[in-house]
């Protein structure tokens, strides 16, 4: 079987790169989110609380 | 929609993808934009502090930054405003005094290379630099003393460039005000 469709074959990689990548969009969400968590954390918590010249 | 993903190939997939994630990152960029927008415009926010320029020769012949006004005052309109001068190596005056619970307005620069402003366990950190003003608002809750050392490199007595800051009741702060127009404990 390995024979009749190498891994690197074009087809398997069509075949593969056909579906929508769901796990890949789930793990860059992921790194996304934490992100934007960090700068709200910042923003709301350390920035604003640290008063502004008026 | 597996139906669809059967119909397109790889390449058209991965740009329908590409998409959808670059507008993703837009809108959220969007949303930061839109927070930074909304709060600049509602409370004027800005860096701390706003550029404003002093003649760092001339610090201690006129201005706000000469010796009998450093300290703690409180200005007409009962801002509480704290003056602090910083040059090689000691802050003038080294030790403040500051209310507890009360919006504080710190006005400080240097006399001559740029020093660091910092207050310990508190979220005052600014540097000062020769021929500018800091300023920003902070209020300090809980009476006690805090460490206020140099945090920006200034010279060989750098690491001896500490100074504190006392923060008491109102009521005391009050009292000491009555009896000085500028207060320290020094």
């Amino acid at each position: 079987m390995l024979e009749d469709t190498p891994a690197s074959s074009p087809e398997s990689v069509e075949a593969v790169a056909r579906h929508r990548p769901r796990g890949a969009l789930v793990v860059s969400a992921i790194a996304v989110a934490v992100v934007v968590a960090i700068w709200f954390a910042f923003y709301f918590l350390a920035f604003l609380p640290r008063g502004f010249t008026q | 929609m597996s139906e669809q993903s059967e119909a397109r190939s790889g390449a058209e997939v991965a740009a329908h993808v590409e998409l959808e994630w670059a507008l993703a990152i837009g809108l959220i960029v969007a949303l930061l934009l839109a927070i930074i927008t909304f709060t600049t415009i509602r409370w004027s926010t800005m860096p701390p502090s706003r550029v404003e320029v002093v003649d760092p020769a001339k610090l201690h012949q006129s201005g706000e930054f000469v010796e009998s006004n450093l300290g703690t005052g409180v200005d007409q309109s009962n801002r509480v405003i704290v003056h602090l001068l910083a040059e090689q190596y000691s802050f003038n005056p080294h030790c403040l005094v500051v209310p507890d619970g009360v919006s504080v307005t710190f006005r400080a620069t240097s006399a001559d290379v740029v020093h660091g402003f910092l207050i310990l366990g508190t979220n005052v950190n600014s540097m000062l630099i020769p021929g500018y003003v800091s300023t920003f608002v902070m209020t300090l809750n809980g009476v006690g003393e805090r460490a206020m050392p140099c945090h920006e490199f200034c010279g060989v007595g750098h690491a001896a460039m500490w100074a504190k800051v006392k923060v008491v009741p109102l009521v005391e702060f009050e009292t000491l005000m009555r009896e000085k127009r500028r207060v320290s404990c020094v």
